[in-house]
């Protein structure tokens, strides 16, 4: 519940104090989000199976939001920045979809 | 990922394929089975896995972790609570950014444009109105210039009118040229080989002047000796105005001019190019028409009409006080 009720307090610092992204990260903001939106459905659907835990919350966000970045940034050096954003878009929206499957399955019993 | 696994050994018992979730579910008690997932994730047939089994292996890993060691201390599992927090605000702000971002963007890109538009808009009607300024002003000034000359003005009104610098009426000649309708294949857009280029548009028009025609005026914008007919990316621009089709040439001429235009072989090539492609094309005499002056012309040479000796005029009857460069009459 406290990670919830943190979250909404996250958004809504962000919606008030309105931060600029700095222009050399800009290009990983997509990115981080999909990493985001992937910790955080996983752990919605940790905590249905009864299995959430913290710590694993914490890691798997932050080596997403890091190993994400650290291919798409290896990707434009190598030139082929595009198809690598893809390849981690498509990884992480399929866990996303699992999840979200998973989470369905959990609340409807369908 | 530096869970503890437990060291107990994997299990080997071979449950279904097809079950939909992650094996661990601490209530039931079973022997841990983390390593086991871990090593399906990394199987050969990794897509098919990482479709069956979404959840990150790692929470599996801690659940067993917590069943065989129990729960961490009270401290730690504080820590980590806040920890756990703190992303998730983290998280909060980043989605809350990206949001910002791109609500931000788009009406950034819609706003560009309206501004524009709105300079395109206010920026035009500011060349019209000094457009028509500057005609009110010419013609203040021809009627000062009357006044201050008197006597004979025919030879620079010839001049003007040859430099198609005032209004000029009489009977004449209109030619109107327009693009075909005529559609090529399925995609129902118009032939672009039959777009009216401006060397079509040039040719019409000298062989109009070659036909005698006295002055000339294509879609509103009147030509002078020095005019310019040029193609500008989709759009042909006539001293710099674009026009488009259908090109519509009004020319004072004398009575013979239709039939000298059409006997031409520049009218010809015309008749010819029109209807090859299916150019929208038609030659009408007009009992009278009106041509409006050209734009100011840029003065770069001048010769006196009548020779005045310098010294003949007295200080304070000088046409001009502020003469233009070359100097007039």
């Amino acid at each position: 519940m406290i990670p919830v009720i943190a979250m909404v307090v996250g958004v809504a610092l962000g919606l008030i104090i309105n931060p600029t992204v700095p222009i050399y990260l800009q290009p990983y903001l997509p990115i981080a989000v999909v990493a985001a939106l992937d910790a955080v459905f996983g752990a919605i659907r940790a905590r249905l199976d009864g299995i959430f835990d913290d710590k694993q919350f914490v890691v798997s966000f932050i080596s997403n939001v890091l190993v994400a970045a650290l291919i798409v940034y290896l990707g434009d050096q190598l030139g082929v920045g595009g198809q690598l954003s893809t390849g981690v878009v498509v990884v992480l929206g399929v866990r996303i979809f699992g999840n979200v499957a998973a989470i369905r399955r959990h609340l409807f019993r369908a | 990922m530096t869970t503890p696994r437990p060291a107990g050994p994997a299990t080997p018992k071979a449950r279904p394929a097809d079950r939909e979730h992650p094996p661990a579910r601490p209530a039931t008690g079973a022997p841990p089975p983390a390593g086991r997932a871990a090593r399906d994730l990394f199987g050969p047939d990794f897509l098919t896995t990482l479709f069956r089994f979404p959840l990150d292996p790692g929470y599996a890993d801690a659940a067993a972790a917590r069943a065989a060691h129990g729960p961490r201390p009270p401290a730690r599992r504080h820590a980590v609570r806040v920890t756990a927090a703190v992303v998730a605000c983290a998280i909060g702000l980043l989605f809350a950014v990206a949001y910002r971002k791109a609500v931000d963007d788009q009406p950034g890109r819609a706003r560009v444009r309206t501004g524009l538009v709105g300079q395109i808009d206010s920026l035009r009607t500011k060349t019209d109105t000094m457009q028509e300024r500057a005609t009110a002003l010419r013609a203040e000034v021809a009627r000062l210039r009357q006044a201050q000359l008197g006597g004979d003005p025919t030879a620079l009104a010839a001049n003007e009118a040859a430099a198609a610098r005032t209004r000029v009426t009489g009977r004449g000649v209109t030619v109107v040229l327009g693009d075909p309708q005529r559609t090529a294949g399925p995609t129902g857009q118009p032939d672009p080989a039959g777009r009216i280029q401006d060397r079509d548009l040039r040719q019409l028009v000298n062989a109009v002047w070659a036909a005698g025609a006295s002055a000339i005026e294509v879609n509103d914008v009147r030509l002078t000796a020095t005019s310019t007919i040029r193609v500008a990316g989709q759009a042909i621009q006539l001293d710099a105005v674009p026009i488009h089709s259908p090109y519509r040439l009004r020319a004072l001429g004398p009575a013979t001019l239709r039939s000298r235009y059409l006997g031409s072989t520049g009218g010809q090539l015309i008749r010819t190019l029109a209807a090859r492609y299916g150019m929208e094309y038609s030659v009408r005499e007009a009992p009278e028409l009106t041509l409006a002056a050209a734009g100011e012309p840029t003065l770069r040479h001048a010769t006196p009409l009548r020779t005045t000796s310098p010294s003949g005029a007295p200080p304070g009857t000088a046409p001009s006080s502020d003469p233009p460069p070359g100097g007039r009459p």
